[in-house]
């Protein structure tokens, strides 16, 4: 079928006031009387508070208030699990940077020389910082020694904490089949360790909040936020607030890939304000992003693989074990979610999947694009590599072999719908030249590996949009998702477009703000085009009804008979029978008939009897070249295709493709948060390094590919793309090092230091 | 408190103000000139959001003390096109989809104008080399590289 908007790669309708400068993010919101607040955090990871003095800080000129723990509410909170105070009320302090106090001030330099003035004396306590010591039965020491009793929210999954684990805040387990079974079958086993750093998201725009309240007790938050709704559920919760009091505004956001849901600031930033009586600022800054703003977990997985001879994968057993610091938020979900990633690609029929959330004293972390899928893809896809080499095949067939197909039943119980994994590597495999070999000249030696993974979206969730047509033919848009970069506005702007058959620019988006746009779930789970987007066709179809009801007598026919084009409702049999929209409204804007308005609500209800809506499936093939001397990788090729359905904009899908290689590349080569007992010691892009202008090949040998496969359930077939195509970058790069030099990087990031001393321990290559 | 004149043309119109000596020049224009445009993202000089021309060279504002600043002649992104009449690095942009949350934008799209001022028939290599103080966390470079390409070419 032929669509006006929908497939073509119309610009972005946000292109040109962010050229200009002109976008607003809540990083340059301002308001009258507006103050700034800064936190003085703990410098120990875990100790007693036994003298904490702020009256000096209170005296200096400037400072409005200082927030002490006495002013937080004094019931344990959180998300999920309900383990942390707003500001330690119970006088102890569980990570290194852990909020004690806040200034407010007129002035950001004010408020931190405020900090400066405050005295506090620490009685210390043991401290644990390892994975593997925290999760000890009797390890060096238990964070949350209460956490037994602590209350958990079971709304997003069920939290399991197993009491022989201090330190464990959630257990999750699913399984099927018999793993000893189906052991005892294989005709051999791969069994390996894998791990991962803590690693940053590195927004542009780091974590800011505004909030301030009025006479009436209600609050007003604008934020840098991914979900609008669910934080305003958040701020209701910790105030004891009923939601109609709580409004949450989300400008445009400078980022957010998953690191923006409930964020480090939007339980706390109302606390500032309401002592203090004004609106208040916080914005994190750059090194308080990398420390604090919840950087993705140190992970370890534990993976055992039972394999027939002919490529067969009987039985894969896999544990997990994610560092998620010394409080959670989201981390206990993931840990449930990581198993939709290893589940979701391939069909093994003894299958146990365990994974474990722990605390530590280190700085809490948090999920970071792919909600636990890139946790996942980085050892499943090299033990796809080595399963390969053991049994003598190709790695692409050894993948080709146990790929689900197209109604199979997953682990889960829901059935696999729209699997372009398939074609999706085939077209990969091409575009590398799968199967040439290439010599590099000395000292560099050429690699190439191939990965593939799976990113689901979730279910269970709901997104609700609100259209209106107006007397000029514009349709204003009422939804509370996120514009982060991915292209939403532009994407719901081109589904509004086509159901009106009309242009891109006749479309306005409401910006999300709880008083004003409809439930949505947030932007998380690369749910937005296809949840979000198909509410919003929903509620066209819901507009049109009225519009045509409307129209009817007007044109002398039943609304049945009638369509709309350009501004235009005309008899579908006698186009040249028409009337413009504007012929609907009286002079002032009012609609005539028995609507003042035009306006009406589409839903989409995610369904509740599966875990996951839809995958987005991934093959990445990457050409690397490994100097031998130095350990360097260079990357030579990057192939990413996506099978994210019908691509409603395809130049946007090939940007997230690109983006999510790149920051994949990242993960791969460089990028690791460094914790020395409890304290991030590169919070800076000195000593954190992101991909830059030259760690890339040249472009044209960075090729974005999109594989579609259309979702039954998703406006025109469109499922998501905005995390599937960073997840399993880093294992493909492993394999290609490996093709390249026979070094199997076990452990993130495949830094040079770590080739080169591999290569040297080799011996001669 | 001292304060210290700070005299500067600003896209193109003569201001005059009075700041602490030890403000830099990000801080100054935005919260001085009330122009958002340029961005704050690391402080520290590393990620090129701040970026703005200053007497025809790329710099990056947060490390530059606005009093150094005097006398000279500042242009933000606010001063480089508009709406109507967008210069062709912001055209290409637009028409290469070479930004998604746009946070980098005004730096990126600075950066590339100071280099193809300097150097109007770039390679890939040099284009990588010049932009490479400019950070960015969505687009993974390409589409940039390739807008700024096009500049090159329409210019020659």
């Amino acid at each position: 079928m032929e669509y006006m908007v929908i497939g073509k790669s119309t610009p972005r309708v946000d292109a040109i006031d962010k050229v200009l400068g002109k976008t607003r993010y809540a990083s340059d919101f301002m308001t009258e009387g507006m103050c700034y607040g800064k936190f003085f955090r703990s410098s120990v990871p875990h100790a007693k508070i036994t003298k904490l003095d702020v009256s000096k800080a209170e005296k200096l000129a400037g400072v409005q208030t200082v927030v002490i723990p006495q002013d937080a509410p004094p019931t344990r909170l959180g998300m999920l699990i309900f383990d942390r105070y707003l500001l330690p009320r119970d006088g102890v302090v569980k990570y290194i940077g852990e909020p004690i106090a806040a200034v407010v001030a007129d002035t950001e330099e004010i408020a931190q020389e405020a900090l400066d003035l405050i005295e506090v004396e620490y009685e210390e306590l043991p401290a644990v910082f390892e994975l593997e010591e925290a999760m000890k039965e009797k390890p060096s020491n238990v964070v949350h020694p209460d956490l037994q009793n602590y209350v958990d929210l079971g709304v997003l999954c069920k939290v399991l904490r197993e009491p022989h684990i201090p330190n464990n805040a959630n257990h999750y387990s699913i399984s099927s089949g018999d793993l000893d079974k189906g052991f005892a079958e294989a005709d051999i086993i791969v069994e390996n360790e894998y791990s991962m750093p803590r690693i940053s998201h590195c927004h542009p725009e780091t974590h800011d909040c505004i909030a301030w309240w009025d006479s009436n007790g209600d609050v007003t938050i604008v934020e840098s936020t991914q979900g609008v709704h669910v934080d305003r559920i958040l701020v209701s919760f910790y105030y004891g607030l009923p939601l109609s009091k709580v409004r949450v505004i989300g400008p445009f956001n400078g980022s957010g890939f998953g690191g923006k849901l409930m964020g480090p600031l939007i339980g706390i930033v109302p606390l500032l304000a309401k002592k203090a009586g004004r609106p208040v600022k916080v914005a994190f800054t750059r090194e308080e992003q990398f420390a604090f703003g919840r950087p993705q977990w140190i992970n370890s997985t534990h993976i055992k693989d039972g394999v027939t001879k002919d490529g067969k994968i009987v039985a894969r057993q896999i544990t997990w074990k994610q560092d998620v610091g010394a409080y959670v938020q989201l981390a206990v979900h993931v840990t449930q979610n990581a198993s939709f990633g290893a589940l979701g690609l391939y069909n093994i029929p003894n299958f146990q999947y365990d994974g474990y959330a722990i605390y530590t004293n280190n700085p809490p972390a948090g999920s970071l694009r792919g909600y636990g899928t890139a946790e996942m893809a980085w050892p499943i896809e090299q033990q796809m590599d080595l399963i390969a080499e053991k049994l003598k095949m190709d790695p692409a067939e050894v993948r080709r072999r146990n790929f689900l197909k197209e109604g199979d039943i997953d682990i889960t119980g829901s059935d696999v719908h729209s699997i372009g994994i398939a074609d999706a590597l085939e077209q990969t495999l091409t575009e590398i030249e799968w199967g040439k070999e290439e010599n590099g000249e000395y000292p560099w030696k050429i690699g190439k590996g191939i990965s593939a993974a799976a990113k689901y979206t979730l279910a269970k969730t709901r997104d609700n949009a609100l259209v209106k047509v107006k007397s000029d033919a514009t349709i204003e848009v009422y939804q509370s998702g996120d514009e982060m970069g991915q292209g939403l506005d532009t994407v719901l702007s081109q589904i509004a477009a086509e159901e009106f058959k009309t242009s891109v620019d006749k479309v306005k988006i409401i910006r999300a703000d709880t008083s004003i746009t409809p439930y949505n779930a947030g932007s998380l789970s690369s749910r937005s085009t296809s949840h979000t987007g198909t509410a919003v066709k929903n509620a066209c179809d819901e507009v049109k009804k009225k519009l045509f009801e409307a129209a009817a007598p007007m044109l002398g026919t039943t609304y049945s008979d009638l369509e709309i084009k350009d501004g235009k409702i005309f008899i579908s049999r006698q186009p040249d029978k028409f009337i413009q929209i504007s012929q609907l409204f009286s002079f002032d804007g009012v609609a005539l008939g028995r609507n003042a308005e035009f306006i009406a609500q589409g839903t989409f209800y995610a369904p509740t009897d599966r875990s996951t809506s839809c995958y987005t499936y991934v093959a990445v093939g990457i050409k690397v070249a490994v100097n031998i001397k130095t350990g360097m990788v260079k990357l030579l090729k990057l192939v990413e295709a996506a099978d994210c359905g019908r691509p409603i904009n395809p130049k946007m899908c090939e940007q997230q493709i690109e983006g999510g290689l790149i920051q994949g590349v990242g993960s791969a080569l460089f990028e690791e948060l460094i914790l020395r007992d409890g304290i991030v010691v590169n919070p800076n892009y000195m000593d954190y390094k992101i991909p830059l202008f030259t760690d890339i090949p040249p472009v044209k040998d960075i090729v974005p590919i999109i594989a579609t496969c259309f979702y039954k359930d998703g406006a025109y077939g469109a499922k998501g793309i905005g995390e599937g195509t960073n997840v399993a970058v880093a294992p493909a790069i492993a394999n290609a090092v490996y093709n390249a030099v026979g070094i199997r990087i076990k452990d993130l990031p495949i830094s040079r230091e770590k080739v080169f001393w591999e290569i040297k321990s080799k011996g001669k290559i | 408190m001292q304060f210290v004149k700070l005299c500067l043309t600003v896209n193109g119109k003569y201001c005059e103000t009075y700041i602490e000596p030890w403000r830099t020049l990000l801080e100054v224009i935005r919260g001085k000139f009330g122009l958002a445009g340029t961005k704050s993202s690391c402080e520290t000089g590393h990620c090129g959001a701040c970026t703005v021309i200053l007497d025809g060279k790329s710099v990056k504002s947060c490390l530059v003390l606005a009093p150094q600043a005097n006398g000279m002649d500042l242009l933000t992104i606010e001063g480089l096109g508009t709406r109507e009449n967008l210069h062709p690095i912001q055209q290409a942009f637009i028409d290469h989809f070479a930004m998604q949350c746009g946070f980098c934008t005004p730096g990126m799209i600075l950066s590339a104008k100071a280099l193809l001022d300097e150097n109007s028939n770039p390679t890939e290599d040099e284009i990588k080399a010049n932009m490479t103080g400019n950070l960015c966390r969505c687009t993974g470079y390409k589409k940039i590289v390739e807008a700024i390409q096009t500049v090159a070419q329409e210019e020659r």
